[in-house]
């Protein structure tokens, strides 16, 4: 019996072809786009942590005492060779970088502004998050007394790639000093803190100007397999403050939350409109078909099988709108991290915001999965109120009637 | 300002994108629920068809249906979201945090006020108006593929 109704259910399905077939382009339409709004908005938020850890703080980080609060570089983390040589031996530490970081002021001929001088090595950069790939102008090389700026800072001083610069801060004896440098490349972290006010240089070369010993730095950052490892590291070195990346940025985690609100709300929306089509779809063709029931139950068919051929219709019809629209979905979200939305036409206002001109997405199995569960069950749902129509159908009545 | 000027199209980018989708969706819904209407009519055309009507007849006729019942859902519709919109302007949803979080973005509160814009309600609603109008333009080319005599015996 069930292979009947079965049977019965996918023929009834396509028996009004272009009915059908434009419910199944609502679906599939409305369910790729949403899926590319889904993928764009997460893929800004990813790229935006990923490009912040690699940057910055890594998955954790460990300052002195003070320094974060303070940004004084008398608070800073001793013996940090002896720290990275143990936390390199670590296992699930994929790199760690030592920084010192100091905060003054940085003038050109015409223009100065606050900023922070951060001395970073190279090479160590590269393992760590591939400080080249931030590279907006020039090529990142730290000789001659090359430095690297931030891209909103370097549009603040109106510095080009060769401009040179003076940096003015307390070195550790609290004696004013100043250092020239002149600007490599320009870099774009998407970090709005360090684009917005960062020069690097050579970490000796920092050393060497704020009169600090080799060995000491002001951040110690690190790229773990996983964060667990955090607790472990905050009891070994309890004279030191060991953060996670979503501990020192909650604007990021913040930020995450407001992006899976904003989708929910868009997904709950567009589910909504989906699921009064296939209502009205559904409802107009069991009005159409109400005597062809009328006979079923006449002839003795019983309501539960009449029901089932019904829902089995309207999943049917979900599912192969479904399949279009996870096949149309996967293929904009393919285009889109690959190619990514360009909005280079606005890139001065999305560099402000710390987001990059060009928007890629990411693809998620959870969006399948979500809104395969979201169009079965709009579609199971939108079959109760036709449902109730044939059940409360009197087949002598309905039979008599001229439809 | 020419940042914060971009800023705001950008923002404007990101709602036309989401309001895109939601027109899409829309404007499917209610072709289908006008195709729905005009599949189980097939007969009542043929039979106008057959009295006398022209193609260009019928098309004003599907017209003024679309119109009257757009009309008529937009009278209902615009009262109800000009009022959200404009109650909430005056009492703006409080999100705790969202300055905190946005700070770097020049936020300074934790209120989102609504914008109550006569403009933007208005070519919204004429947007639902164009979207209805044109989801008449598939109903009618069905309508025509068939022949008065098909359209008179359609079941």
């Amino acid at each position: 019996m069930f292979k009947l109704i079965l049977k019965m259910a996918w023929k009834n399905s396509f028996v009004r072809v272009s009915r059908t077939l434009l419910v199944i382009i609502m679906i599939g339409v409305s369910m790729s786009m949403m899926l590319s709004i889904q993928g764009i908005y997460d893929g800004m938020v990813v790229n935006m942590i990923d490009k912040n850890k690699r940057s910055d703080s890594g998955e954790i980080s460990l300052y002195a005492k003070e320094f974060r609060v303070e940004r004084d570089i008398k608070y800073r983390i001793q013996n940090a060779d002896e720290i990275k040589k143990e936390l390199q031996l670590r296992e699930g530490v994929k790199a760690v970088v030592l920084r010192v970081s100091a905060d003054g002021l940085i003038s050109t001929a015409r223009k100065s502004s606050f900023a922070s001088l951060i001395g970073i090595d190279l090479e160590d950069e590269e393992k760590f998050g591939t400080f080249s790939e931030f590279t907006k102008e020039g090529k990142v090389a730290f000789e001659k007394r090359g430095a690297v700026i931030g891209i909103e800072l370097a549009k603040t001083l109106k510095v080009k790639i060769g401009s040179k610069v003076i940096f003015s801060t307390q070195d550790s004896s609290g004696e004013i000093n100043s250092i020239a440098l002149k600007i490599r490349a320009i870099v774009q972290t998407t970090n709005i803190p360090l684009d917005a006010g960062a020069i690097y240089t050579d970490i000796k070369r920092v050393h060497k100007f704020l009169s600090l010993p080799s060995s000491e730095v002001t951040q110690i950052a690190l790229r773990v397999e996983n964060e667990e490892i955090v607790k472990e590291l905050q009891l070994k070195y309890k004279e030191l403050e060991v953060k996670t990346f979503l501990e020192l940025q909650p604007m990021m985690s913040m930020m995450q939350d407001m992006v899976v609100i904003f989708n929910s709300v868009t997904f709950f929306i567009v589910m909504i409109v989906v699921f009064i089509g296939i209502l009205g779809v559904m409802y107009v063709s069991i009005l159409d078909r109400i005597r062809e029931f009328g006979i079923m139950i006449a002839v003795g068919m019983s309501y539960k099988y009449i029901r089932l051929q019904i829902i089995l219709e309207s999943v049917f019809i979900g599912f192969v709108g479904y399949l279009f629209g996870a096949v149309l979905g996967l293929i904009f979200l393919l285009y889109l991290k690959e190619y990514g939305l360009d909005l280079s036409l606005y890139s001065d206002a999305l560099q402000s915001f710390g987001m990059e001109t060009v928007l890629y997405a990411t693809i998620k199995l959870s969006y399948f999965t979500t809104t395969f569960v979201a169009i079965m069950s709009a579609s199971i749902l939108s079959v109760f109120l036709p449902l109730k129509k044939i059940k409360n159908l009197n087949p002598v009545e309905v039979i008599k009637s001229d439809k | 300002m020419k940042t914060m000027v971009e800023a705001m199209e950008v923002d404007s980018i990101f709602g036309y994108i989401s309001l895109g989708l939601f027109l899409v969706v829309i404007f499917f819904v209610i072709m289908i629920y006008g195709f729905v209407n005009i599949s189980s009519r097939i007969r009542e055309f043929g039979v106008l068809e057959s009295i006398g009507l022209s193609n260009f007849n019928i098309l004003k006729l599907l017209f003024f249906e679309i119109f009257i019942i757009t009309f008529i859902a937009i009278l209902l519709a615009t009262p109800i979201a000009s009022y959200i919109a404009y109650y909430y302007s005056i009492n703006p949803i409080v999100i705790d945090g969202i300055s905190e979080m946005y700070r770097d973005y020049g936020i300074v509160s934790d209120e989102v006020p609504f914008s109550f814009d006569v403009f933007t309600i208005f070519w919204n609603v004429m947007v639902i108006f164009f979207l209805n109008i044109l989801s008449i333009i598939y109903p009618y080319f069905y309508i025509r593929s068939f022949t008065p005599t098909q359209a008179s015996r359609h079941v």
